[in-house]
């Protein structure tokens, strides 16, 4: 009995945190409409913050406590307010999630800017050393009182405040139908602020609250506080006393989990990973509702990709990866070698987030299992393992996606993240173990796992030159693929289903069917990146394959420009060339680059249709010049020839590589401003195209969807949002 | 806009500017080359009990790669560049700069100078780091990696010798090409504390636990600590494991330890996550016979963070002379003097510190021996030779040539005023217990190391 109270009061003392937390994140997304990844995050800073003025400066807790609650962390949520949250509105579900996501990975690496990790900061439990309060059978800690009568507190203080006090009901009301408050005088962008002020000051509490156990350490604080999203969703974002129902729920769960769960090794790693998994069955379970925010239209814009572009580019990057390889030492090709591998991941975002809207975090966990199967049934380098990679990751793709159908949007993400979670803690890290005594499984081994190099055509692609070929040839293909379809029927249907689920529907078209498509679609590329990274690697194991680098790519993708091939490649040149280059340059910046991925993907809402359309409009004038194209293909084939025969080192033969193309844009530039100006859509009204046949007698451009608007008489305010 | 135009224009000059990586720079990191060697002045070379560890000398040519008429350049390996944890085992790069410092201002080795190449595997980039040091080095010494098994075969593949820092993967802790001055071996299990335990406290004797941290390598110590504590007729009865990346509450361990009577636990993990449990037993208000733990424990960390709850024993073994005993003429005094001369900003009090620098000593006390004619297969061998190691009084013997683990032991209690010793252990050995039956052979089914063998080389081949 006292075995029961004891984890019943630790399973209440997670849902008290839990309740705070998740009431704070329910705050924030029902009136802003944004699911802030970073919540959990904003807590860690702030239980940082507490440890610094209380036991670093040695303030007194009253003060520090008041400091941190009621001053720093209302101030730190306006300003993410006003500065990054209002500039989201009018794009879509993905963008605001990167957005968040980045700014969690962009917190994490500021309090480890600020904090260096490894230092010890002992932060001790309020009254800590005090005799726990004796209950008969068991005893409570005063730092578990305590934070059961905080959570109540809250409670009671949040629907006092927001049924009594005049903003608290204005904050419902805005919920309830932002127009109409609107209309009666309210002012909304106001109430969004109080309620990000409010939502970020119950995460600095629950923080503060948590802190202690786990200790200080930036991100396994952020994603501890995982757990509370389950809580939230459990109130489906929106209702406060079904959240803190919820927090009682997965706090309890968790609690009688740890103490009853029978110790074997098969489920030390279950225990490690219940949150997720009561995540994940909540998700599940519970019917969720129709999101907030109705889409009218979205910023985003992504041109149709030619065929002889999607050539072109394959043609380039296979090119540049034979340079890369003929050039570049050994110990550089296994380092910036992962582009391709990671490259061909990020690709398995681009159908299924970028053209069917479908946002998936686990798409690095499908890389593992590909990986996997690889290390077991490539054994000898037999290059057939590669399909049976793509096959086994996309089957494990369509059987994950057919619990996940029925979720969408916020839910959909939160989901994935789970399932990446549950794979990472737990079933990556099964030891050896049978199914029905018909054959083995062995995962990682428990461990690691050896990766033998692919033989085929009479060769083996064991040094790092060949497997980056390898990949490059493969990255291509993967790209042309995904042009093709985009191209093609399928295509259609995925941006389709994106644009409205419900009209696709009514239309006829099998939803069930085009979801599973694209699902198994993308796992099975996910898997074929993981095989080829595994090749690289020579031995895998599950750290490799985890959640955050999961959050990386996807961060970045989208960053790139999530629906076109070349936001996949600047992903990973960003993560595996870029950052890796920066700290091997200048080892001093290591400690700012865990800003950098973070602090990229936050600009995004400046800018949803991403980076690679940016560089793409600058290299249009070149693409139409071909005479100034041709020379420029020579110059850099020249430059590589004196480079193999070692007329000139590498530094110069960078040097003439990045001084051709911009020479060559310039001349092209200056060669022919119409053909610029029309490659760039901006010679439209030259040719007097009547806007309704326009991407019909010639290709579709940004700047005709600006025309039509006006023509419209739609308002620039209204489309782009307040930002 | 204009941001993002900069960040993908820094992109592109990356992509090109990563061709560059051939060309023969040393951004690296080249360090130590503080003073050039053959200038050695009136400073005393000796360390400890040993006698001239650097000298200067008339070396000519090149007879080995990586080695110079003038300089032997050397890899040290560690993680500090791991962007999740910065700084991570930097003691590695510290100990290394302090050393090649320290010894270059005595003449170096045979008047060549060290060059350490501080190779940062950042946790998940060991092979091109391995690669790199395949090309460029001598050997690698006084390092190590998390993930070292991703650049063993590598190693192996270009005869790469290694005398470790530390080693963490059974593959690496069972490797051909290696010396470890602290031996941690994949065979042998040091068992001197347990009979301590056993005789001190027999009551837990039917009552133990072990909670180990969910990563490999710790989950194989533990396995390995409980077949040995099995064969000493110890009794488990509870054995779990723990998420490294922290737990929000500790009271589910502590009461999992209590509901199954343990009254002496094994603990296979890292400081603070100890000091969490201990404090969620003292609330819970159940008191064990004893802790144990191993040497990375020995920081101030765990007494900071437990504080009272350090009340019950909670014993690290250790085979270090601990930093409370330094003093001038000890050799614990004179590295940590080493470091105050040479990098007084420098994390030197650590165990791990203190092994790489044995680590270096041993180097030196092999290369030494080579003369002018500095050859990786001269080193290994003198390498192998040492039968009896204490890194010039650092730590207590070890065998680094056998590579089996060491008989000795000291026992340090953690209390809330800071480390005691514990004087109860028997010592033969100065403050260790050195009794030969301190060490047990490993009979389980456990991972081995990677030999030349493998990666289709052998021993002979080594130049």
């Amino acid at each position: 009995m006292d075995k029961f109270l004891t984890f019943t009061i630790v399973g209440l003392t997670l849902a008290a945190i839990y309740a705070i937390i998740a009431s704070g994140l329910v705050l924030t997304y029902t009136t802003t409409g944004i699911f802030n990844f970073a919540h959990g995050a904003a807590g860690m800073l702030a239980a940082f913050t507490y440890w610094q003025l209380r036991y670093d400066w040695g303030w007194s807790a009253p003060i520090a406590l008041f400091v941190v609650l009621l001053v720093l962390a209302p101030l730190f949520g306006v300003l993410l307010e006003t500065v990054i949250m209002r500039g989201l509105q009018g794009t879509t579900e993905t963008v605001k999630l990167v957005v968040s996501i980045s700014l969690l990975l962009f917190m994490i690496g500021l309090a480890q800017l600020i904090w260096r990790p490894g230092v010890s900061r002992p932060m001790p439990s309020f009254f800590e050393g005090r005799t726990p309060i004796d209950l008969g059978p068991t005893t409570i800690t005063w730092h578990q009182a305590i934070t059961i009568a905080v959570a109540i507190a809250v409670a009671i203080g949040l629907r006092i405040f927001l049924t009594r006090a005049r903003i608290g009901i204005a904050m419902r009301a805005a919920v309830d139908d932002r127009s109409l408050t609107m209309l009666n005088g309210a002012r909304p962008n106001r109430v969004s602020m109080l309620a990000w002020a409010l939502g970020t000051s119950l995460a600095a509490l629950g923080g503060i609250l948590i802190a202690p156990g786990p200790g200080l350490e930036a991100a396994s604080l952020s994603l501890l506080i995982v757990s509370a999203y389950a809580a939230a969703v459990f109130g489906r974002l929106r209702s406060l006393p079904m959240t803190f129902v919820g927090a009682i729920v997965v706090g309890l769960a968790e609690g009688y989990l740890a103490g009853y769960l029978p110790q074997n090794q098969y489920l030390t790693g279950f225990r490690i990973a219940s949150p997720a998994i009561i995540l994940f069955i909540v998700l599940l379970v519970l019917p969720n509702p129709r999101l907030r925010g109705r889409m009218t239209r979205s910023r985003e814009f992504f041109p149709m990709p030619t065929i002889t572009g999607g050539l072109g580019f394959a043609l380039t990057l296979v090119v540049a990866a034979v340079m890369l390889a003929t050039t570049l030492s050994d110990a550089d090709l296994i380092t910036y070698g992962r582009v391709f591998p990671i490259g061909i991941v990020a690709l398995s975002l681009v159908p299924l987030a970028g053209f069917a809207g479908q946002i998936s975090l686990c798409q690095l966990s499908f890389a593992g299992i590909g990986a996997i199967v690889m290390a077991h049934l490539g054994a000898g380098g037999d290059p057939l393992a590669l399909v049976w990679a793509v096959l086994i990751a996309a089957a494990v793709g369509a059987v994950v996606a057919l619990p996940a159908l029925r979720l969408s949007g916020i839910y959909l993400a939160l989901g994935t993240a789970a399932f990446a979670v549950i794979l990472d803690r737990w079933v990556f890290n099964l030891p050896r173990f049978e199914v029905f005594g018909l054959f083995e499984v062995n995962l990682f081994a428990g461990g690691s796992v050896a990766v033998d190099p692919i033989r085929a055509f009479g060769t083996e692609f064991d040094d790092p030159a060949s497997q980056m070929i390898i990949a490059a040839v493969a990255f291509a293909l993967v790209a042309l693929l995904v042009v093709w379809i985009r191209r093609g029927r399928l295509g259609r249907r995925l941006l389709a289903m994106k644009d409205s689920e419900a009209a696709c529907a009514t239309l006829g078209l099998n939803l069930l069917r085009t979801k599973l498509t694209v699902f198994a679609l993308s796992a099975g590329i996910a898997g074929l990146g993981g095989a080829l990274y595994a090749t690289q690697l020579t031995s895998v194991q599950p750290g490799n394959f985890e959640l955050v680098q999961s959050l990386q790519v996807f961060a970045l993708t989208v960053v790139g420009g999530i629906g076109a091939v070349g936001g996949a490649l600047f992903a990973a040149v960003s993560l595996y060339a870029f950052l890796p280059l920066l700290t091997t340059l200048w080892p001093a910046t290591v400690r700012w680059v865990g800003l950098l991925p973070g602090a990229t993907g936050i600009g995004l809402g400046r800018n949803p249709n991403g980076a690679v359309h940016e560089i793409r409009q600058g290299f249009l004038p070149l693409l139409a010049a071909r005479a100034v194209l041709t020379v420029m293909c020579v110059a850099v084939t020249g430059a590589y020839v004196l480079r193999l025969l070692d007329f000139i080192d590498n530094w110069t033969f960078v040097v003439l590589l990045i001084a051709c193309p911009v020479i060559a844009t310039i001349a092209a530039g200056l060669a022919k401003p119409r053909a610029v100006e029309v490659a760039a859509g901006h010679g439209a009204e030259l040719h007097d195209v009547p806007v309704e046949w326009r991407g019909i007698d010639r290709p579709w451009t940004e700047a005709d969807a600006e025309e039509l608007d006006r023509r419209l008489g739609l308002s620039e305010v209204e489309l782009r949002g307040v930002g | 806009m204009q941001r993002l135009r900069w960040v993908a224009l820094l992109l592109v000059l990356a992509l090109v500017a990563a061709a560059c990586g051939r060309s023969d720079d040393k951004s690296e990191g080249s360090s130590g080359s503080t003073t050039t060697a053959g200038s050695s002045g009136v400073k005393s070379a000796d360390f400890g009990s040993l006698t001239e560890v650097c000298q200067d000398g008339d070396p000519s040519d090149g007879p080995a790669p990586g080695v110079s008429a003038d300089e032997i350049n050397i890899a040290t390996f560690s993680d500090p560049g791991f962007t999740g944890r910065q700084g991570l085992n930097q003691e590695l790069f510290d100990t290394a700069e302090v050393f090649a410092a320290w010894c270059n201002e005595r003449g170096g080795i045979n008047g060549r100078e060290i060059v350490v190449h501080e190779r940062d595997s950042a946790l998940f980039n060991v092979k091109a780091k391995m690669t790199e040091a395949c090309a460029e080095d001598f050997m690698m010494v006084g390092g190590g990696a998390v993930f070292d098994q991703d650049g063993v075969r590598t190693r192996l593949e270009c005869m790469l010798p290694d005398i470790a820092g530390y080693a963490v993967s059974p593959e690496v802790r069972g490797s051909d090409l290696l010396v470890q001055p602290v031996p941690n071996s994949i065979k042998t299990l040091p068992v001197g504390d347990y009979v301590y335990l056993k005789r001190k406290y027999p009551d837990a004797v039917d009552h133990v636990g072990i909670l180990t941290g969910d990563l490999v390598t710790t989950k194989l110590v533990g396995q390995q600590n409980k077949e040995a504590v099995e064969s000493l007729g110890f009794e488990v009865v509870y054995d779990d494991v723990y998420p490294p990346a922290g737990v929000t509450d500790w009271t589910p361990y502590a009461q999992g330890v209590k509901d199954k009577g343990v009254k002496g636990l094994i603990w296979v993990g890292e400081p603070e996550n100890l000091a969490g449990l201990m404090k969620a037993f003292a609330n819970i208000g159940y008191d064990l016979d004893w802790v144990r733990t191993d040497a990375n424990h020995y920081d101030q960390k765990l007494i900071e963070v437990a504080g009272s709850a350090l009340d019950v024993p909670v014993l690290i073994r250790s085979a270090f002379e601990p930093f409370e005993d330094a003093s001038d003429d000890n050799a614990t005094g004179k590295y940590l003097a080493a470091f105050e001369q040479y990098k007084p900003d420098g994390k030197s009090r650590g165990y791990l510190g203190l092994q790489a620098w044995s680590a270096w000593l041993l180097f030196a006390e092999a290369a030494k021996q080579c003369g002018n004619n500095l050859t990786r297969k001269c080193v290994m061998e003198n390498a192998q030779k040492v039968n009896e190691w204490t890194g010039g009084g650092l730590h207590a013997k070890t065998d680094p040539g056998s590579g089996d683990a060491s008989p000795c032991f000291a026992l340090e209690r953690a209390t809330p005023d800071g480390f005691k010793l514990v004087s109860d252990t028997k010592p033969d050995d100065g403050i260790f217990n050195c009794d030969p039956n301190n060490v047990y052979t490993l009979t389980g089914d456990y991972p081995s190391g990677v030999t030349l063998e493998e990666v289709g080389k052998s021993i002979s081949e080594l130049k």
